[in-house]
């Protein structure tokens, strides 16, 4: 009895080190776009921020909004984007790779005030009364990020609504409004898509 | 005694696939769908050239046509119209990859998740970001 017993125990205890080491996942790079990224219920993924992006700036480049500006390339001021989802994150994420994207079709310029270096030169060649004038801005991008929660017994769902505008600086008025839903549904969060 | 019991003949296990078939028979369903006898759009369609790694993939779905257009002024949007050519609902991943005029690859749209319900068909559309953009390359997956 006892010559059954070890052989069945140590082969128990290999097929449990084997389990656990197929059950840990080691630390590894995922394409940021790609289908093994985390799926989220609970907050928008870098997906979703991509996803959303490349659709709104695809929106805009669509309707043909770009070519009506008296001026090529148009001058864009990204103006704010509001977060009213319950979780924190860098509103760049979004407001980067749409003004990003519109700038390499060369449609536009984005005017940036954020860099203080050029900000304080631009200041003294105002002060100094030389330099070409700032440009005046012709488009402002804004926006807001909404999150929609619903659920039926154990399974939840979550919508996030991305809202992008361009409008005309001079008069207020919309000259392009776009919007990209997300939502995801299940029971917890998973790995991959 | 022992052996009797084994040998028996019990309906319910042989009655399970056939139940599990008549289940997935009763999930499936698929799109009926009404358009326009003559259409009014006129597409710019791409000749294709198609290389079929997996073919249960080509048996599943069918990349219909490829039409091509130009938003902007100057910028390559890509519309693929893909059909599902199952019963039931799948789910695929595509990706189209951007080509500049020397032939060199130009950034891509990521994956995207298209979830088609059985026979249904649907259309896929990118524009891409930089004028320099001339080809495209289509590539789909199944989940």
């Amino acid at each position: 009895m006892k010559t059954h017993t070890t052989p069945i125990l140590a082969l128990a205890a290999a097929a449990g080190a084997l389990l656990m080491s197929g059950c840990s996942t080691p630390a590894h790079y995922v394409d940021s776009k790609g289908p093994a990224t985390l799926v989220s219920l609970n907050q928008i993924n870098i997906q979703d921020f991509y996803q959303a992006a490349d659709d709104l700036v695809a929106g805009i480049l669509a309707s043909g909004v770009l070519e009506r500006a008296p001026a090529q390339p148009a001058v864009l001021l990204v103006s704010r984007i509001i977060n009213n989802t319950q979780t924190n994150f860098d509103m760049s994420l979004l407001s980067e790779k749409v003004s990003g994207a519109l700038l390499n079709t060369g449609k536009i310029v984005v005017l940036n005030d954020t860099d203080a270096k050029a900000e304080s030169q631009r200041q003294m060649n105002e002060f100094l009364g030389k330099g070409a004038a700032r440009p005046k801005p012709y488009y402002s991008l804004s926006g807001k990020i909404i999150e929609d929660k619903a659920s039926a017994g154990r399974t939840k769902q979550t919508s996030y609504v991305f809202q992008l505008s361009l409008t005309l600086v001079d008069d207020g008025i919309q000259a392009w409004k776009g919007e990209k839903t997300i939502t995801k549904q299940g029971t917890r969060s998973a790995i991959g898509w | 005694m022992k052996n009797k019991t084994t040998a028996r003949f019990s309906p319910a296990p042989a009655a399970l696939p056939i139940l599990g078939l008549l289940l997935l028979a009763g999930c499936a369903s698929s799109v009926n769908s009404y358009q326009r006898a003559q259409p009014e759009s006129v597409a710019n369609y791409v000749n294709d050239r198609r290389v079929v790694t997996d073919t249960t993939l080509a048996r599943a779905l069918r990349v219909v046509s490829i039409a091509e257009n130009r938003v902007s002024g100057n910028l390559l949007q890509i519309t693929a119209t893909i059909e599902s050519l199952k019963t039931g609902a799948r789910s695929f991943h595509y990706k189209l990859d951007w080509i500049d005029a020397a032939g060199a690859p130009a950034g891509d749209t990521g994956w995207r998740l298209l979830s088609l319900r059985g026979r249904e068909t649907t259309a896929v559309t990118a524009v891409a970001t930089n004028p320099g953009i001339v080809d495209f390359r289509l590539q789909i997956v199944e989940k």
